[in-house]
């Protein structure tokens, strides 16, 4: 009896103990976005607003290079569809559409994000959702350190365009006095620090550093502040339409420095509003300098060029090739050399390692990309391109480029 | 070597027989067999003569 | 069951007991503590968040509300599932879901209660949560509805571990009641084992045993003394019967019987 009451009493405290373990909610069946039939990607970047050119063009490129693999079957008979939602180039809009994908629109990864303020909005919910994120427009460190296990970038950092530019200035030109006009924002704040570290690495500090208030044109006291310094050179950080308002500026207060500006700005769009909107004097045009970080869209030695143009003349014909557009295009090539090497059994985990085992991939530009458990940066490598007489942003080697 | 311990059985025989000599036996503790071993010492002899002067009270003697 | 084991089975059966009592009794007032603990801190923080946004849903600024939740459950993550802002109707406003949000949750609209709060438990479909709800007055009238998460696993894992400490101090007071039957079996069971084995011993007529001379000032002792005081009795009686002419006509060996000797009489066989 005794022997009976005290068994009963164990198994009544192991219930007890038992009903109080927390419980756990039961994973979702099928990965989402995956389905015999499609695989759905989920965009968020700026389809409208003042960076309407780089949502569009980077989906332009994107979708010529997806076109054709879905007209070719997909990936093992899956077609890519992308959803594509406009935030833009706002930070709380990013967060609202990345939700609407994740939550309403049953995506399997995200790509093409546009933007430093936005990307780094967003990034909180992609590391909850444990969600890939491939191909962002953007080079900024607070995206990349620490690494984020579901980010993967295809271009290179702004610190490493940043050292391109002050490598260029000061290595090449010799230049001592180096200011910077930087939009008031993470992306202004972003590429700020990569100029510093680089004059620093120089034993270099900016000569002014002044800032604008992000989507306006009010530019004139920064401007004037870089003159007032001396500057023999200036990197401006911001959309196409305030720099360009920055070069006029200051050109017509008889200031004409070297001005260097990231690839974030839209090359084609910044050199239209320079040479169309602003009518820069064609004098000064050879020291307006865009570093980059995909080769020229219109360069004939890389098949992988040749196709693009190729692709976004048959797709899009309207379109004229430009950097952004060849980013996207680049962005879907890897997104889908990815989805090949991920299998039949598709899901977030199976992209992630699929995407982290990719070691040389040739996507026809010259420069393989590689990703690593370690290493989420795709490509390393910086371009420079200067303003040339015919309106156009061109390629040139830093020994081309001389006083 | 006990004829002092077996002298107080006697007397217990005297005073009422087997009874009186069980009796004393039960007081004491020690038994009559026991006591033909253990040496007259003066604890053995106090156990004994306390339990005679016990077995008188009761007995009414 | 011996008297060993008896002691031993019972120590331990009341500290099992007890600890089993004590367990019930943690999990269910902790349960009705945590409810209070709910109701009490996290009410409080849905209506200061209800205060906070009532210009953004009356505006139905939708981003800046989705800011200000995925804010403040950043600074919680562990112990809010969710947040969520319904408007007048009960559409959903805003919220800090990543992944589809449960079919449980679409129907936690009601009205609020005397005391202008709800709360209610969400189990299952992908959900384990505690949902606390307030309204967004303007005046007297609602015009959204503020819902707070907490998670079901955070609530559950505070009563486990206080569950499973009690567990594990009954555990511990186990050992120790098993010690301590240990050592009262040894002093007590022993000198009682060693008693009877005597008494026993006397009774089959065995004279010839020795008493273990205990010392421990009790009841057992003092049983030990009486054992003394019979087994003196029984062997002097002996003596004397032994001494003294047998009962006229009954044989040596039936007096002898009387007194239990395992003797067999003559003539007698088994």
């Amino acid at each position: 009896m005794q022997c009976f009451l005290v068994a009963g009493a164990w198994a009544a405290m192991t219930a007890t103990l038992i009903g109080c373990e927390p419980s756990t909610t039961v994973p979702q069946n099928r990965a989402p976005g995956v389905s015999p039939f499609e695989i759905r990607i989920g965009s968020s970047s700026a389809l409208t607003g003042q960076a309407n050119f780089l949502g569009t063009q980077l989906l332009h490129g994107s979708e010529a290079w997806l076109n054709e693999v879905n007209a070719k079957g997909g990936i093992r008979g899956r077609k890519i569809t992308i959803v594509s939602l406009d935030d833009g180039y706002e930070p709380a809009r990013a967060v609202t559409m990345t939700q609407k994908l994740l939550v309403e629109e049953d995506v399997l990864a995200l790509f093409d994000f546009v933007g430093t303020p936005t990307s780094v909005k967003v990034l909180p919910l992609v590391n909850r959702a444990r969600v890939p994120l491939l191909g962002l427009l953007t080079g900024a460190e607070a995206l990349r350190t620490p690494l984020s296990p579901w980010v993967f970038h295809v271009r290179d950092s702004y610190y490493a365009e940043a050292e391109g530019a002050i490598a260029l200035f000061v290595d090449r030109l010799k230049l001592q006095r180096i200011g910077i006009i930087y939009q008031q924002d993470a992306f202004g704040q972003a590429v700020l620090s990569g100029v510093q570290l680089a004059l620093a690495r120089r034993r270099l500090q900016p000569t002014a550093a002044e800032s604008f208030a992000r989507g306006t044109l009010e530019v004139a006291r920064a401007c004037d502040a870089m003159k007032s310094a001396g500057a023999e050179a200036v990197v401006l950080v911001g959309t196409y339409a305030p720099l360009a308002k920055a070069v006029k500026t200051s050109h017509d207060a008889g200031f004409t420095p070297w001005f260097d500006t990231v690839s974030f700005v839209g090359t084609e769009a910044y050199a239209r509003e320079l040479v169309d909107k602003q009518r820069i004097d064609k004098a000064n045009y050879a020291r307006l300098i865009v570093t980059q970080v995909v080769p020229s869209p219109y360069a004939e030695e890389f098949p992988g060029v040749q196709e693009y143009r190729a692709l976004v003349h048959k797709y899009f014909s309207e379109d004229a090739p430009n950097y952004v557009a060849l980013e996207g295009f680049i962005n879907a090539k890897v997104l889908t050399a990815i989805l090949e090497r991920a299998g039949q059994n598709l899901d977030r985990d199976s992209l992630v390692h699929a995407a982290e085992s990719v070691q040389d991939l040739d996507v026809g530009i010259g420069t393989p990309i590689t990703f690593g458990p370690a290493d989420h940066v795709g490509l390393h490598g910086v371009y420079y391109s200067r303003l040339h007489v015919d309106g156009t942003f061109r390629l040139a080697t830093p020994e081309e480029i001389s006083p | 070597m006990a004829e002092r311990l077996l002298e107080y059985f006697a007397r217990a025989k005297e005073l009422g027989g087997i009874l009186a000599v069980t009796k004393l036996a039960m007081i004491s503790k020690i038994s009559s067999p026991r006591a033909k071993g253990l040496p007259d010492s003066p604890e053995n002899v106090k156990v004994l003569e306390d339990a005679l002067a016990q077995l008188r009270r009761e007995l009414g003697k | 069951m011996r008297l060993g084991p008896k002691i031993i089975s019972s120590f331990m059966g009341f500290i099992v007991m007890f600890g089993a009592v004590s367990t019930a009794a943690t999990s269910i007032i902790l349960d009705r503590r945590m409810q209070r603990e709910v109701e009490t801190s996290e009410v409080a923080f849905a209506r200061s968040l209800a205060t906070r946004l009532f210009k953004v849903v009356k505006d139905k600024e939708v981003p800046t509300i989705t800011d200000t939740l995925l804010d403040e459950l950043a600074l919680r993550p562990e112990k809010l599932e969710y947040l969520l802002v319904l408007d007048a109707t009960g559409h959903r406003l805003a919220h800090t879901f990543v992944s589809p949000i449960p079919e449980r949750l679409s129907s936690v609209n009601g009205p609020f209660d005397a005391v202008g709060y709800r709360v209610e438990r969400l189990r299952g479909d992908s959900i384990n949560a505690v949902d606390v709800s307030v309204p967004v007055l303007e005046g007297i009238s609602p015009i959204g509805s503020v819902h707070v998460g907490i998670r079901g696993e955070y609530l559950e894992a505070i009563k486990h571990d206080l569950v499973r400490m009690t567990l594990v101090a009954t555990g511990a007071m186990g050992i120790l009641a098993f010690l301590v039957a240990l050592w009262l079996t040894r002093r007590i069971v022993l000198p009682i084992r060693q008693l009877t084995e005597v008494a026993n011993r006397l009774s089959a007529g065995i004279l010839d045993v020795q008493l273990p001379g205990l010392k421990s000032k009790d009841e057992i002792q003092e049983l030990e003394g009486s054992l003394e005081s019979v087994l003196a009795a029984v062997s002097t009686l002996m003596a004397e019967l032994g001494q003294q002419t047998p009962i006229a006509g009954v044989p040596d060996v039936e007096n002898a019987h009387r007194l239990g000797a395992d003797v067999v009489p003559e003539g007698r066989n088994g």
